[in-house]
């Protein structure tokens, strides 16, 4: 290895382990995506553009054009993106002007001012879709540049499922604290009905969930009124608590 | 390993939509004492229910139902 070799190694390195620490920083699903796109375009040399391309609604791009070019292959149904995101195989298009494997999108693209594609898949299951670096020149891309891209795209894979995880663990949470809220409401209402009524937390229960039933609204309302106004549910004529009294 | 046991409550389980899990957090949120385990075991009939524990995870699955746009098709306990 040269001296040269050697630093252009740790200076590959260095950019990376920005990227990652960038990538993992960002926060959300969604912030995450922006970052991968933002990222791509001054992490990979000659990349001009870069997007997020999902196979319906709509793309995370860099800039318009390349959202454009997205949508031009979601409304047709052809082009490099959408074979990535059907095979999970990365795919460069070295010139999309030369290349005939997109007959309508080719041209079109290379009209528009996009000549050189390089597509990486996010995910082997295709949940967060395919990364689209494009670029204005044909073959902008060396080897190391497609080599850089694969690692890129690998790292952001990684942020990306560590920024769902995280949403799902919050969303877990919320729905236990509201749980717990509730729980605790209908609780105070149980209290409430037993020491007025002389009654065990289960007929309680049974009255509140009779009113649930009755009234046709959940339970947690039922009790809410009744912690809040003091009134004794209607339950209907049913009742076992106000039978034979 | 066998299949779980087709019973009432894990029907109406599957049909309400709900996983295991969300069905306990239901009937946690409507005051039910019992474990995740011990629901679960309640579903597939591996465990006896007391009438009022049944009731409660029987509401659980009926204001499923509600939302749903249906009754309370799951009868309970206490309501023979």
């Amino acid at each position: 290895m040269t001296m040269a070799d050697t630093e252009l190694t740790l200076a590959l390195t260095t950019q990376l382990s920005e990227v990652a620490r960038a990538l993992f920083a960002a926060g959300d699903v969604s912030s995450t995506l922006q970052t991968v796109v933002d990222l791509a375009t001054v992490t990979i040399e000659g990349c001009d553009y870069a997007s997020v391309f999902v196979e319906h609604p709509a793309a995370i791009a860099s800039d318009p054009l390349v959202a454009r070019l997205d949508e031009l292959q979601q409304r047709i149904g052809q082009g490099p993106c959408i074979d990535t995101l059907r095979s999970g195989q990365s795919v460069y298009v070295e010139d999309l002007a030369a290349d005939p494997h997109w007959p309508q999108f080719g041209p079109e693209a290379a009209e528009s001012g996009i000549r050189c594609l390089l597509v990486l898949p996010l995910s082997a299951t295709g949940t967060f879709g395919v990364l689209n670096l494009a670029a204005s020149f044909p073959a902008a891309y060396g080897a190391t540049d497609r080599a850089k891209g694969v690692i890129f795209a690998t790292l952001a894979e990684l942020a990306l499922t560590g920024a769902q995880t995280h949403e799902e663990e919050d969303r877990r949470a919320d729905n236990l604290h509201q749980a717990l809220v509730t729980r605790e409401l209908i609780g105070r209402a149980e209290g409430i009905l037993m020491e007025r009524e002389r009654i065990t937390s289960t007929q309680a229960f049974d009255i509140l969930r009779r009113a649930s039933q009755h009234l046709n609204v959940k339970l947690k309302e039922v009790a809410e009124e009744l912690v809040e106004t003091g009134e004794r549910p209607r339950t209907g004529p049913n009742d076992p608590a106000r039978r034979g009294r | 390993m066998s299949a779980p046991a087709d019973t009432v409550l894990d029907r109406a389980r599957q049909n309400a939509g709900l996983s295991h899990g969300e069905l306990y957090l239901r009937y946690f949120e409507l005051g039910g004492m019992s474990s995740a385990f011990q629901v679960e075991a309640i579903v597939y009939e591996l465990a006896e229910a007391s009438p009022h524990d049944y009731d409660v995870l029987a509401h659980a699955l009926n204001e499923r139902f509600v939302e749903l746009g249906g009754d309370h098709p799951v009868p309970y306990a206490s309501e023979p």
